[in-house]
């Protein structure tokens, strides 16, 4: 007989063999939601972690994006997203997505064409560099970080709090779904740093450090006059504090969640492709 | 050679009026308008009007003399008072587009030095003649100098209108300030007056602050003069925006206060991002109306609202009991029509409280 448990922070302990550490840490957060299959006493069978998309969004239908994988066999698959199916319909979820590594989802393609996907190879959202690759760009031999930039570390939490939210009820950009959530030590304080303009932040740079010691931007907006020049000094920022603080080997992963990310990622890295991926979808409702 | 003959002084009264009627219609009616640092511009700018039009009758009133020293000195105040103006438009301008006082003061110098190059210039003319060599009494012959001046002023009307424009497309109209209205009268009056031997780029200028002082003007029956937010007709007209699916409004807090109200605007613009559009139908209560239909961010913003209050009362004597915020957002027809009855039915019939999700 198998048992479907929700993986929480409280029991994860047990699970933690068969979830890598970086997406491990996202299940402390309310978009993030994993579920694991387990018969009697035996490891588990299935385990898989998704985030929900626009769930308290009215605007925009709610999508459910797969993260993880793990499945003894094709029939522990095909009994993991039974429950799944039952868990995101409940929530009136349009779609399922997943865009995975190829590495993660060597074991788990057939699984996912059984339960509907139409999966196809596809370049991912994360481009991955090294601080190394950081320390060469141009844009950090010339210009100047300006005084109305301050690192997070110089923030108390209630403005950090407010530029927050300055930035995200001002930004048309894709961010992350828990953002206006997330604590202040969510984010790497020596190389996140915000814009100020008339007492009010107008700019931040999120950068987040995973479990495995690899850097993450989390957010980058700037929504003043001049939020290009702001950008451009936020991001100038950051690459100094990295490459100064961090080894050359450290990985940085740069989402590109929209095109604008992505235009800016290109400007910076023009020949860097992101990771090869698995993609596909399925609609769960209409 | 320019004649300073009965035309010229025709348009420089006729300017003179414009000048006076716009500075009228720029000065506030109501003392409690001029805590609104846009007015404060607006009421600046129409001083400088009113008072560049008495010095320009004064020094007018000398004409019947037989000396040209009072005719170049009507123009040098004429010239000063529309290039001033210019100045003020400009920082009227920056201000409504960008509302940003560090963005005006980044910029402040850019504005202000072809207006300080020509006031110089025109001041030391009156004195030492160096834009016109007089022939005779009434004939002058002008300088390289004048037609360099000539040119810069041209330059001060037609870059920041384009300028503007430019921001226009990419920005769009921002509430009750409409750059198209304001910037295209003026590029036409400069590029007429290079392309054809009229000289209307004042007339232009005039026209397009014409239109500016109208939309001000419509701009303050919308106003709550106390706290600076919108007043309750301006809820009216938004709620229509928004029954009949106008306008970029996805959600709204509605945030219900006992105690100092205007204390708690001052929460608000502390705690509220930038530019948040705030309407105020009674003392007790404030409706903020959000881009963002995203709940989960409504709540965080009206969970931080409910810190500042409190904050507030710490360091205050005069407190403010916030009572709750209820968030909503407008999925579709019916949240929308919900939403706008849970809003009459607060503001008809005092408030409730608890959450509630619509």
């Amino acid at each position: 007989m198998m048992n479907m448990i929700q993986v929480t922070e409280e029991n994860l302990d047990e699970f933690r063999d068969l979830i890598p550490e970086d997406i491990a840490e996202n299940l402390s957060r309310q978009p993030y939601h994993c579920i694991a299959l387990e018969a009697g006493d035996s490891d588990p069978s299935a385990a898989l972690v998704w985030e929900f998309k626009y769930l308290n969004d009215v605007t925009k239908p709610t999508l459910s994006r797969l993260s993880w994988l793990h499945a003894r066999d094709n029939e522990a698959g095909s009994d993991i997203f039974s429950e799944y199916g039952a868990i995101v319909k409940e929530v009136e979820t349009r779609k399922s997505l997943v865009l995975m590594p190829e590495d993660d989802a060597a074991g788990v393609t057939d699984v996912l064409r059984d339960v509907g996907f139409d999966l196809k190879k596809a370049e991912g959202e994360n481009l991955i560099v090294t601080v190394g690759m950081l320390s060469e760009l141009d844009i950090i031999k010339k210009g100047k970080v300006p005084d109305y930039l301050s690192p997070l570390e110089s923030l108390m939490a209630r403005s950090f709090r407010r530029g927050l939210m300055n930035c995200i009820f001002h930004t048309k950009r894709e961010k992350l779904e828990d953002l206006s959530c997330l604590p202040m030590e969510w984010f790497e304080p020596e190389l996140s740093c915000s814009v100020q303009m008339d007492d009010k932040i107008t700019g931040m740079l999120l950068v987040h450090k995973c479990s495995s010691g690899r850097l993450r931007v989390e957010f980058m907006s700037a929504t003043g006059p001049d939020a290009k020049k702001d950008l451009l000094h936020m991001v100038r920022f950051s690459i100094l504090q990295a490459v100064s603080n961090y080894p050359e080997d450290t990985e940085v992963i740069i989402p590109r969640r929209d095109e604008s990310s992505r235009k800016l990622a290109g400007y910076f890295f023009p020949d860097r492709k992101g990771v090869s991926c698995v993609f596909g979808e399925r609609t769960e409702s209409e | 050679m320019i004649m300073f003959d009965d035309i010229f002084v025709t348009l420089t009264f006729d300017l003179v009026a414009i000048l006076i009627i716009l500075g009228l219609c720029m000065t506030p009616k109501n003392p409690d308008e001029k805590n609104n640092p846009g007015t404060r511009i607006f009421m600046g700018m129409g001083i400088c009007v009113i008072a560049g039009a008495v010095l320009d009758i004064i020094s007018g009133s000398r004409l019947f003399g037989d000396n040209l020293f009072p005719i170049i000195c009507l123009s040098t105040l004429g010239e000063i008072t529309v290039i001033g103006f210019m100045f003020f438009l400009l920082l009227y301008t920056d201000y409504s587009f960008f509302r940003s006082r560090d963005h005006l003061r980044r910029h402040f110098a850019a504005y202000l030095a072809p207006f300080a190059f020509i006031a110089v210039i025109v001041i030391i003319n009156a004195f030492a003649g160096i834009l016109y060599t007089p022939v005779d009494d009434q004939v002058v012959t002008p300088t390289v100098l004048y037609y360099a001046v000539g040119i810069i002023e041209d330059l001060y009307l037609f870059i920041p209108a384009a300028y503007f424009l430019m921001c226009y497309v990419k920005y769009g109209n921002r509430k009750f300030f409409h750059p198209l209205s304001i910037c295209i009268p003026i590029l036409c009056g400069v590029v007429l007056s290079i392309v054809t031997p009229f000289s209307v780029q004042f007339l232009g200028f005039a026209t397009g602050l014409a239109f500016l002082v109208f939309s001000r003007i419509d701009s303050w029956r919308f106003i709550d003069v106390k706290t600076g937010f919108y007043n309750r007709a301006y809820l009216e007209y938004v709620l229509k925006m928004i029954a009949d699916k106008k306008g970029s409004f996805k959600g709204m807090i509605i945030a219900d206060i006992e105690g100092d109200h205007i204390a708690f605007s001052r929460v608000l613009k502390e705690e509220l991002p930038s530019g948040s559009e705030v309407v105020v139908p009674d003392k007790g209560r404030f409706v903020y109306l959000a881009d963002s239909g995203n709940m989960t961010e409504l709540d965080a913003l009206a969970s931080l609202i409910g810190l500042g209050a409190e904050e507030h009362d710490e360091d205050h004597p005069d407190k403010i009991l916030f009572r709750d915020a209820v968030c909503s957002s407008f999925k579709d027809d019916e949240a929308i029509q919900a939403a706008i009855r849970t809003l009459k039915l607060r503001i008809n019939s005092g408030s409730e409280t608890g959450r509630e999700q619509i």
